[in-house]
């Protein structure tokens, strides 16, 4: 077994190989490499900062038991990533269960309202900083609901087809592309009211 | 525009469309400038979020997070291995989903009989008898009811009963 101070030059491949061979230590190399991603999209999704470190934390725990199916057919970080969205959409479902329907959903699904949302002709985020750029995504994405969020999340950042979207979260495409409209006509506006604020 | 229609400019936006439909969208696009605005806001919101998403470092230490981790993965290793696929394990495994309603009617059965017999019965009742043996080397103190018979045994001289109860039975025929 190598030390952690030689794991840390050593590439994601050959860490996978040895933690696939029972090396713990090469399996906390990658948990240190990626923690920070793996977090930041369970963040994205719950909006939740403890329910985010526990989900990522049982995303690692999942990858290590599930390690020896991982065949390397893409990223071992993207392999992560999948295994702690499918964990947040289980408890979101769960969360969703016990809450009764956003009105921003009922509202979007009665169909019509992201049509009344003027269209945004000037580009909102044209001269921003990256830093203040994502500052404001933050700020947008924190008040949409979970379902148009988790579209976004999935389609924008994970660059999933619409088939995939309504694979994972268990919907129609229709409904997909529905909540994927509103997520965006949302987003335009809030970005354009954080501009004209910032212009006031 | 109807919302149909828009949901197509949207598809056509994204990738999403066959060829010979996007080119069909794209011509209809080329001609509506209200269709043409809302394909630009949603580009412009597309492009915004790609590779931006925002940063958030996770709130707690290396060794910390993964101490949780390491923790977690050992006690799971700990646990014995479910061996739920195979042996007389698998079929035991497979009755369980009727251990449920097996214990329902269990329970109905038994308040049924427990029912009849908590019933007055004026004959049953006249055999309740308490019984003292007393011989040499033990003692024993035997109780009869209609549905129980207790014995108790006790050496002679000895101030502790061996067991209290060396025989309960509910079993009718050995109450005979």
């Amino acid at each position: 077994m190598a030390t952690q101070q030689e794991y840390s030059s050593t590439s994601d491949e050959k860490l996978v190989r040895a933690a696939q061979k029972g090396d713990m230590a090469a399996f906390e190399e990658l948990v240190a490499r990626h923690r920070d991603r793996i977090f930041a999209r369970a963040f994205s999704m719950m909006r939740s900062e403890e329910e985010a470190v526990d989900l990522s934390q049982e995303a690692w725990v999942k990858g290590w038991q599930r390690l020896k199916q991982f065949q390397g057919e893409s990223s071992f970080v993207t392999w992560m990533t999948r295994i702690v969205i499918n964990l947040c959409l289980d408890q979101l479902r769960k969360q969703k269960r016990q809450r009764a329907e956003s009105i921003e959903l009922l509202e979007e699904e009665s169909g019509g309202v992201e049509r009344q949302m003027p269209i945004v002709t000037v580009n909102p985020t044209e001269g921003l900083e990256r830093q203040e750029l994502r500052l404001r995504i933050d700020k947008a994405l924190a008040q949409l609901s979970y379902e148009h969020r988790t579209v976004l999340v999935l389609h924008e950042f994970e660059e999933l087809e619409y088939k995939e979207i309504a694979r994972r979260m268990q919907c129609s495409i229709g409904t997909v592309m529905s909540r994927l409209f509103y997520a965006r006509r949302k987003m335009a506006n809030l970005m354009a009211s954080y501009k004209r604020e910032e212009m006031s | 525009m109807n919302r149909d229609a828009a949901l197509k400019y949207q598809a056509y936006l994204d990738g999403e469309l066959p060829e010979r439909q996007a080119r069909q969208v794209a011509e209809a696009l080329a001609q509506d400038p209200e269709a043409q605005a809302l394909v630009t806001e949603l580009r412009a919101t597309k492009q915004a979020l790609k590779g931006n998403e925002p940063e958030i470092a996770l709130p707690e230490s290396r060794e910390f997070y993964w101490t949780r981790i390491q923790r977690e993965i050992q006690r799971l290793e700990a646990q014995p291995v479910e061996r739920g696929s195979d042996g007389w394990l698998a079929v035991l495994a497979g009755w369980r989903r009727y251990l449920a309603p097996m214990a329902g009617v269990a329970v109905i059965a038994f308040l049924a009989v427990a029912m009849l017999r908590t019933t007055p019965n004026p004959i049953v009742d006249q055999h309740l008898a308490e019984i003292e043996n007393l011989s040499e080397h033990t003692t024993s103190f035997s109780f009869r009811s209609d549905n129980m018979f207790v014995v108790w045994v006790q050496e002679t001289g000895s101030e502790v009963a061996d067991s209290e109860a060396d025989f309960i039975s509910n079993d009718d025929s050995l109450l005979q």
